[in-house]
């Protein structure tokens, strides 16, 4: 029953981070930058990601690095190969390493997104609003929050919506409208808390 | 449970121990740099592996990445049977587990004690378990054994193993690994690449008893 409850809670937050926000939403946003840093968030962090690959999850371990205006993202199988090495900045994605069954698709995506979560995390949301901040050249992250935390996020690419996610207080949810989930990201370390 | 050994059996054991000493510090005291006192050191070894045809151990697995501080760190159990089945049971960060049986593999992660397929591993992937069967099972002196092996002259229980082969190579710039005194296993397998990023395998409390087929070919 219980697990019922909790996939219809699922489907109902993944219904509501699709919903596309409107252009007007987006050019109407604050700029995140506006929002005052967190202190607190560590430097570097370990995960488990769940990524789509062929259409199966794959688990990964995943750590995340994170330095003035980069963050370093690596996913790793069991034995320790690197299937996914990448630093993603304002300028882009620069992937380092990709190795079977990941692809570059992949590598993209979940850096583009763990990218936008870290950038969402490192702020404190002392008002509710709708706030951007750019992702890459082409991307850009939109935060919805009603409280102290986001409640989901949606990257564009051109002004199209590209990725939707939402977020729990052990997770994070990525979500391609396309075609399935592409990224659970679960830290090892509390990035919000809920009240 | 705490076991009570039979006088006779300790004696034994410590018989065992003093010679396989001994023969260590045979082979040591000889290894000059001529082949053949490499090739008693890794007899030695060989001999002494594959004597054990079961192998079980605690591991602690840490990735090191240039790009980061700090490793990756995974711990679990591994079970190796003579000559080619290993099992890795993965319990942290999540539990997994990998079955390598005759050439095939299996990977499955575990979710609330569902054993959940995995897709297929990658070449690297199944390239490292046939390595680390083909270690554990202490086939040092093959013919076909595609390493140039040298030890270091400083502690006779570290061993160097550089790929003779160019997709070996392409994967690894080399492979150490540790032997304690006794009992005779490998502690510690360190796979370098070219990078200089490497992955090192610690194992801990072996035993060598027997261990059951069905588990390198099933899961519950």
């Amino acid at each position: 029953m219980k697990s019922i409850v909790t996939r219809a809670l699922i489907f109902f937050l993944a219904c509501a981070a699709c919903t596309p926000p409107p252009l007007t939403t987006q050019r109407a946003a604050t700029p995140l930058e506006h929002l005052p840093l967190r202190a607190g968030i560590p430097r570097e962090l370990g995960a488990t990601c769940d990524i789509l690959v062929h259409g199966a999850r794959l688990r990964t371990r995943a750590r995340v690095g994170m330095s003035a205006d980069t963050v370093n993202i690596a996913l790793v199988d069991e034995f320790g190969v690197a299937l996914a090495q990448a630093a993603t900045a304002a300028a882009g994605v620069d992937i380092v390493r990709v190795f079977p069954p990941a692809s570059r698709e992949t590598a993209v995506g979940a850096a583009l997104c763990i990218r936008a979560f870290l950038l969402a995390a490192s702020r404190r949301y002392d008002r509710p609003g709708t706030f951007a901040a750019p992702l890459s050249p082409q991307h850009s992250l939109l935060v919805f929050a009603s409280g102290a935390a986001p409640d989901s996020l949606h990257i564009s690419i051109d002004e199209k919506l590209f990725f939707a996610a939402y977020l729990t207080p052990s997770a994070f949810v990525a979500l391609d409208i396309a075609r399935d989930t592409v990224l659970v990201f679960t830290p090892d370390t509390v990035l919000f808390e809920y009240r | 449970m705490m076991q009570i050994q039979h006088p006779r059996t300790s004696s034994l054991r410590l018989v065992l121990w003093c010679s396989a000493v001994l023969s260590l510090c045979r082979c040591a005291c000889a290894a000059d740099s001529t082949g053949a006192a490499l090739d008693s050191l890794l007899s030695f070894y060989s001999a002494g592996l594959s004597h054990n045809t079961h192998f079980q151990a605690s591991f602690t697995q840490s990735r090191y990445l240039a790009m980061f501080e700090k490793p990756l760190v995974s711990t679990g159990t591994v079970s190796f049977s003579s000559p080619d089945k290993i099992r890795f049971h993965y319990k942290t960060p999540f539990e997994s587990v990998i079955l390598f049986a005759g050439g095939n593999m299996k990977r499955y992660r575990v979710e609330s004690g569902s054993y959940i397929e995995q897709p297929s591993l990658e070449i690297v992937a199944k390239a490292i378990t046939r390595e680390i069967v083909r270690y554990l099972s202490g086939s040092f002196t093959a013919r076909d054994f595609p390493y140039s092996v040298s030890v270091d002259p400083k502690d006779k229980r570290h061993i160097t193993l550089v790929p003779t082969l160019s997709a070996a190579q392409a994967v690894f710039e080399k492979i150490e690994l540790r032997f304690p005194a006794d009992p005779l296993y490998i502690k510690s397998i360190r796979l370098v690449e070219p990078s200089g990023d490497y992955i090192l395998i610690e194992h801990d409390a072996p035993s060598f008893a027997p261990l059951p087929d069905s588990l390198f070919t099933a899961v519950p």
